[in-house]
């Protein structure tokens, strides 16, 4: 909140800015796209032909929609100005994040890899996309697939980068350390919350009653009365 | 005696703050799952374009207008608390709820209409994607609107003002939230 203090009128206001400059970035956001879908060109950029519209695109939609996200952190949130620990919080959840998409994304994104293929998201690929001469050379048409994804050969180049082991062994671990992560994090807050459930309902005469024997017994167990201690000195600093 | 959460700093923030921060970490990895599998799903599956035309830019940007517009009254409502103005800030929240309920209101409309003509949640890949990340969004939305309600309560009689920044900072995490899910479901046809 430092430094937006001082506004003259409602248009003055720092936060009514940063506000209609969010609308202006809305209105190109839908612009952009619809521009875009018109524009066929192509240009050559080290030696690849990418389509100008399709670029386009990209950038008012998912550029802009990152630069609205910035504004709304910095100015709204005022993460800039926050103490480094809530954005160590926020960087250890993006960094699980870009765990988890980088060791699911070989095997989600593609449907062929070193030594296997996704029958089954191909055969639904198949199915949505209009033209029907996609099912002509259907090899597969009498099998049952047992699995979604099969291994096309057994090979140690299974356990490579792109390889049907690889792929599946850094999804199981990607997604252990997703659930053991975002688990912890609830029952560290659960066991706060719960905390602070106690100390609040601590002060209605009739629960402080209700609670003293519970209480009495808690303290008496071995190193709560340092702990104590030691909170109660936190709180005097 | 107020409670520990607004009295404690052992890290420098107040722990109530902290415990939001902490909150929205974990909604980061929660939303950007979510996220991440739909851009990994939809880069392999191009026959979801077809399901993805379906959905409406035009009610998807005027619910990305109603919540910019309710994250400006959720800091101008901050902005009244620090200020020591707790009826100005309870105001201003009750402003931000109007925004949440619009939302709200445009969304059942669509998710009727969209429902209504056959698109569920079983109809393939897409809808379920559609349909788990706005209806998870959608219940944050709700959530914070409930939450908000009570702390312009008290913040109407000048009570716990800080907690009008707490539920500003979790209801601009949600408005960045629809600012991806806008160009992802709505624009990327």
């Amino acid at each position: 909140m430092a430094g937006h203090s001082e506004d003259s009128g409602f248009f003055g206001n720092h936060y009514v800015k940063v506000y209609l400059l969010l609308l202006v970035l809305l209105a190109v956001s839908i612009a952009g796209p619809l521009v875009g879908e018109r524009i066929d060109a192509q240009i050559e950029i080290f030696g690849r032909q990418i389509g100008v519209g399709l670029t386009l695109t990209l950038i008012t939609a998912f550029g802009i929609a990152v630069w609205k996200a910035s504004l709304v952190v910095k100015h709204f949130m005022h993460l800039s100005i926050e103490r480094p620990i809530a954005k160590i919080f926020l960087a250890a959840s993006v960094l699980l994040l870009a765990l988890f998409w980088g060791g699911v994304a070989p095997d989600v994104q593609l449907h062929d890899g070193r030594m296997w293929e996704n029958l089954a998201a191909k055969e639904a690929v198949d199915r949505g996309l209009p033209e029907p001469e996609v099912h002509a050379e259907e090899e597969h048409a009498d099998e049952v697939v047992l699995a979604s994804v099969v291994p096309t050969e057994k090979s140690n180049d299974n356990l490579l980068p792109g390889g049907y082991n690889f792929a599946h062994g850094a999804f199981w671990t990607v997604l252990v350390l997703v659930a053991v992560g975002t688990n912890a994090v609830a029952i560290i807050l659960s066991i706060g919350l719960l905390i602070l459930a106690f100390e609040t309902l601590s002060h209605i005469p009739l629960v402080r009653r209700m609670l003293g024997p519970l209480v009495a017994i808690v303290m008496k167990l071995p190193g709560v009365g340092r702990i104590r201690a030691r909170v109660a000195g936190a709180l005097e600093a | 005696m107020r409670p520990i959460a607004t009295t404690r700093a052992a890290t420098g923030i107040a722990t109530g703050k902290l415990a939001v921060w902490w909150v929205l970490a974990s909604e980061v990895v929660i939303f950007g799952g979510l996220l991440a599998s739909y851009i990994m799903f939809r880069l392999g599956h191009p026959e979801w374009a077809d399901a993805a035309a379906v959905t409406n830019t035009t009610i998807g940007a005027v619910n990305t207008f109603v919540l910019l517009s309710s994250s400006l009254t959720a800091v101008l409502a901050h902005q009244a608390a620090e200020r020591g103005d707790g009826r100005k800030a309870a105001r201003y929240l009750y402003f931000t709820i109007v925004g949440a309920a619009t939302f709200i209101g445009i969304k059942t409309y669509e998710w009727w209409y969209e429902i209504s003509h056959g698109y569920t949640i079983t109809s393939n890949g897409f809808w379920a994607f559609y349909y788990s990340a706005a209806g998870l969004h959608a219940f944050h939305v709700i959530a914070g609107a409930v939450i908000m309600f009570i702390v312009a309560r008290d913040a109407a009689k000048n009570i716990e003002l800080h907690r009008v920044e707490l539920i500003g900072i979790y209801w601009h995490f949600v408005d960045i939230v629809w600012i991806f899910l806008f160009p992802l479901l709505y624009i990327a046809k």
